[in-house]
């Protein structure tokens, strides 16, 4: 359930990254830096031109359509979502 | 005394400058990499019995060959005689930084790690085991400071170790696929999980301040504020220290004149030095304060980390213009100078974008046309100078604006290359990184003062001194008179149909800068004299604050100086679109002029 495309993620959630459909250079450019199928993820900001994302501790600006080409899907343990300590601030 | 090569890499923003810096100080040699713009800097210092060379690589996250910074990285590795590989890491962001990190050592090189910024992770109650580090990846790793230059000596004494050991000698950089990637990134996150302590993802300093100026509402908005507070700096703060300038020149003047007719020598030697030379480069040293805040401020917003911030609030509105919103700095910069801004359009990958990014680089108003706007602003507008200097800015990136829509509404197969931009922590700036920034951009308006300007007021005393008839005392009748007058015709309509503006305006091309000392040299003008006098002589010929602002808009948008056509040409090397990109900014800046002139006279 819940497999969304990164631009409709919500900001201050976590999110686990389901898959990656871009031209091969786009990929490879968000590969190197750690995004990857499987690749954990918070969403810290968005707009309409494009999202924040904090990936392996490292925060990074995606052009919006990169981002609808990024799946993602929530995080779930024993059927809970799992807390993000961005949530409540 | 045995000799040592070393090579610093590393991700960018992961302080590679700063610790390089920290090494070499002054002892700097700075060529470019064959065959690109890219600067390559290379230093040599002593220590102990080593003579040890080190050269910066550029900044890059892989070596997979994407772009031209990891094929200039890849080919040096492979080809150089290299002794030992520093890697510089950002221990904040130890994860991504380890993925080139791992790619280094598959090559069988020898390689250190420099573990940096380990105060920031300290400070964060982060702990990492750097035993163990060594131990997984199989190398030494040494933590250090490069902006608390803490470290150092450790690091170099291990690089020593090193290079005695492994050598390899047959050294090549693989290039991983997808798979590959993914491999490395999940050992990669079983080292960290192992040797790293206290690892919370917890919101830092650097989300707070970024809910702000990245705020969906405010962040524009505070973007433009910041900018127009760096404007407003560079020119209130700057003309306020430039009237002590002016003071000290109109002393030097005084006294060189003094001096020259104490000597006893000719007339037209001490016209040559005095209203030549002194008025001419002079006249420019004079600005040395507007220059100096506006890169102050410039290298402040660049070593913060906010420029890639604005490259993510820009992207929605450079989408419109066709281009990505990294397209956005180098015309930050180009308000400084175009030169490095032209440079800076390597960032972007496609040589379309590039060629369009250097189209609207001209239309941000470079600091060397900041001399033209205070003197007539100054003079024609009193109290609305200042207002009437920033409108300039406006007017330059609303004309930019224009031009980028239209020319990607001509181009039917615009591809744009898609922002990636990676927002490093806010950091306070290094004062040893802006001190070398603004040095550098100062040294080079000096050297320009002393070269360009130097030989360009020289060539116009010349022109303006000599006629057909040889030596005259009057202008009217010499060389430059007879050839401004020419143009006359042409810029009457855009409200400049004046033969020494029309001299003025060429001679701009050497730099803008050059315009001012030429009106200054051209109506004879007296620099000491506080401008008034100019204001008088021109308000005589019938030249009304109206042509003065026509003056600052065709100087704003007239084709750029010779050191950036030259730039551009090296850039896109290609001559067809260097001198396309001259024919349209003049048509550009006289029709535009025009228009202004025939509204509002």
């Amino acid at each position: 359930m819940g497999f969304m495309n990164l631009s409709k993620g919500i900001t201050n959630e976590q999110y686990i990254i389901n898959n990656i459909t871009t031209d091969s250079i786009t990929k490879t450019r968000l590969q190197v830096l750690g995004i990857l199928k499987g690749t954990k993820i918070i969403i810290l900001n968005k707009r309409r031109s494009g999202v924040i994302i904090k990936v392996r501790g490292t925060r990074i600006g995606i052009d919006k359509k990169i981002s609808n080409s990024i799946n993602i899907r929530r995080e779930e343990k024993n059927g809970k979502l799992e807390p993000c300590i961005y949530r409540q601030s | 005394m045995e000799n040592l090569n070393l090579a610093f890499i590393g991700n960018p923003n992961c302080g590679k400058t700063t610790l390089f810096n920290a090494y070499t100080g002054a002892n700097l040699k700075v060529a470019n990499w064959p065959g690109v713009t890219i600067e390559k800097k290379e230093s040599e210092f002593n220590y102990n019995n080593f003579s040890i060379k080190i050269t910066d690589l550029p900044g890059i996250y892989s070596l997979n060959s994407y772009s031209i910074e990891e094929q200039i990285s890849r080919k040096y590795i492979e080809e150089e005689n290299i002794d030992v590989i520093v890697d510089i890491i950002d221990a904040s962001s130890l994860e991504r930084n380890l993925y080139l990190a791992l790619q280094l050592i598959e090559t069988g090189q020898a390689v250190v790690l420099a573990l940096n910024m380990m105060d920031v992770v300290k400070k964060r109650g982060m702990k990492i085991n750097i035993k163990k580090l060594e131990d997984k990846l199989g190398i030494k790793v040494v933590p250090i400071s490069a902006k608390n230059r803490s470290g150092l000596d450790e690091l170099i004494e291990t690089v020593i170790e090193c290079s005695s050991k492994n050598k390899a000698d047959n050294v090549k950089v693989k290039i991983d696929n997808e798979e590959e990637i993914t491999k490395k990134y999940d050992f990669i996150s079983k080292i960290v999980s192992e040797c790293v302590e206290n690892k919370k993802e917890r919101e830092e300093l650097t989300d707070k301040i970024d809910k702000v100026l990245t705020h969906n509402v405010f962040g524009l908005p505070i973007f433009i504020v910041i900018m127009s507070i760096v404007f407003l700096l560079t020119f209130t703060l700057g003309d306020f220290i430039k009237g002590y300038f002016e003071l000290a020149l109109e002393f030097v003047s005084n006294k060189v004149l003094y001096i020259l007719q104490g000597i006893g020598l000719g007339p037209a030697v001490i016209s040559l030095i005095v209203d030549g030379i002194i008025t001419g480069v002079g006249g420019i040293l004079t600005f040395l304060p507007n220059i100096f805040i506006l890169f102050l401020c410039l290298a402040f917003l660049e070593d913060s980390g906010y420029m890639s911030r604005v490259a993510y609030l820009m992207n929605g509105i450079m989408e419109k213009l066709g281009l990505s919103g990294k397209a956005c700095i180098p015309m930050i910069l180009g308000f400084g100078c175009s030169v490095p801004a032209v440079m800076s359009t390597r960032t972007l990958k496609s040589d379309k974008d590039r060629r369009r990014t250097m189209m609207l680089i001209p239309c941000m108003s470079c600091s060397a046309k900041i001399p033209i706007y205070v003197l007539f602003a100054g003079l024609f507008f009193q109290k609305y100078a200042t207002l009437v200097a920033l409108s300039m800015y406006l007017i330059g990136i609303l004309v930019g604006i224009i031009v980028g829509v239209i020319t990607q509404k001509l181009d039917k197969d615009v591809k744009r290359e898609k922002l990636i931009v990676e927002l490093p922590e806010y950091k306070m700036p290094d004062f040893k990184t802006i001190r070398k920034y603004v040095w550098d951009k100062v040294k080079d308006y000096l050297e320009k003062a002393g070269t360009i300007i130097f030989l360009a007021s020289i060539l116009l005393w010349g022109v303006l001194n000599i006629g057909p008839t040889g030596f005259v005392e009057n202008a009217e009748e010499s060389f430059g008179a007879i050839f401004g007058k020419i143009l006359v015709p042409i810029l009457k309509p855009a409200g400049l149909g004046y033969w020494q503006i029309a001299v003025a305006l060429i001679s701009g091309l050497a730099a803008k800068e050059v315009v001012v000392s030429s009106i200054n040299v051209l109506y004879g003008i007296d620099i000491t004299a506080n401008g008034t006098e100019l204001y008088t002589i021109l308000s005589s010929v019938g030249f009304k604050p109206i042509n003065a602002f026509c003056l600052m808009i065709f100087c704003l948008l007239y084709v750029p100086c010779i050191a950036t056509m030259a730039t551009i040409k090296n850039e896109t090397k290609s001559n067809a679109f260097t001198l396309r990109l001259i024919a349209f900014q003049i048509l550009l800046a006289w029709g535009i002029t025009t228009l202004v002139y025939q509204i509002f006279v």
